[in-house]
């Protein structure tokens, strides 16, 4: 049986893994006040993940506050 | 399998803070680490390791080694109950001194800056370190912040951003406080009852999330 080469290419290719996460803020370096900010390495505790998911929350709602007035 | 060690900070930005770890002086080391993570620097301390007190001299020695900055804060080496002071602040304070005079080149770029709650009253206790930094903060948690963040900026080299001025830092603080104790209200806890790490994650969270409005 003759396969042509082109199809086993089309066969074969892997396809690139795109991925939709978005990556954590808070692992990345922030300025405030122009300064910039060490992002904290280590795990979070349930209570610091409450604190952080409250300050999303508020931060989000500050922002749409702005963009509507 | 081992577990992966946690990366550690750049020597050149992580603050070593040596004081008491009890309730009494906890407002004073929170605003102080709060000044610290507001001027971009990561602080370090024994509670790092633990939220207990014992940790090992080892382990303090290796921390002042992986830090060019330290705060001692030497304010309470007065007489305790058991009618002796206690000597472990003015030693880690000698640790940090040592490393810079006597280790290696790396070393010699530590810088120290000493605390008290009075001015002068070191004289009369350790002559010896006159000629640091020395800044007394009166055991107010706002003056704690400026003798923090004016240090840093001092020391800060000379194409680094300036910081934010001490009464911003010291307002960011009290709303970071309120902020952050309305959203513990709720289950009933209060921002003095988090851990140290977990309070390191707050004030990180906090800046993190108002860094698009500053």
């Amino acid at each position: 049986m003759c396969v042509k080469p082109h199809i086993v290419g089309m066969a074969t290719a892997t396809k690139k893994k795109v991925s939709t996460r978005r990556s954590d803020a808070s692992k990345r370096t922030v300025l405030y006040r122009g300064v910039k900010i060490i992002p904290k390495t280590g795990k979070r505790s349930p209570i610091a993940k409450v604190i952080r998911d409250g300050l999303r929350t508020k931060s989000e709602q500050s922002h749409g506050e702005t963009a509507q007035a | 399998m081992a577990r992966r060690p946690r990366p550690k900070p750049p020597a050149a930005k992580a603050v070593f803070i040596n004081c008491p770890f009890d309730d009494e002086f906890k407002p004073l080391l929170r605003s102080m680490v709060f000044a610290i993570i507001a001027s971009g620097y990561y602080p370090r301390c024994a509670l790092d390791e633990t939220d207990g007190a014992e940790v090992r001299v080892s382990k303090i020695a290796a921390m002042i080694g992986e830090c060019d900055w330290g705060i001692h804060d030497l304010s309470r080496v007065e007489v305790g109950a058991a009618g002796l002071p206690r000597f472990n602040m003015p030693m880690e304070l000698g640790l940090h001194l040592g490393a810079r005079l006597l280790g290696e080149a790396r070393h010699r770029r530590k810088r120290a800056l000493i605390l008290d709650a009075e001015r002068h009253r070191y004289d009369a206790i350790l002559s010896d370190i006159s000629g640091q930094d020395i800044e007394a903060h009166g055991s107010d948690p706002d003056q704690a912040i400026r003798c923090g963040r004016n240090w840093l900026s001092e020391h800060r080299s000379h194409n680094a951003s300036p910081l934010p001025g001490a009464a911003a830092i010291q307002a960011d603080y009290r709303l970071f406080q309120a902020e952050v104790g309305a959203l513990l209200a709720p289950r009933r806890l209060d921002p003095n009852d988090l851990t140290h790490n977990d309070f390191l994650w707050a004030v990180n969270d906090w800046i993190v999330a108002r860094a698009p409005q500053t």
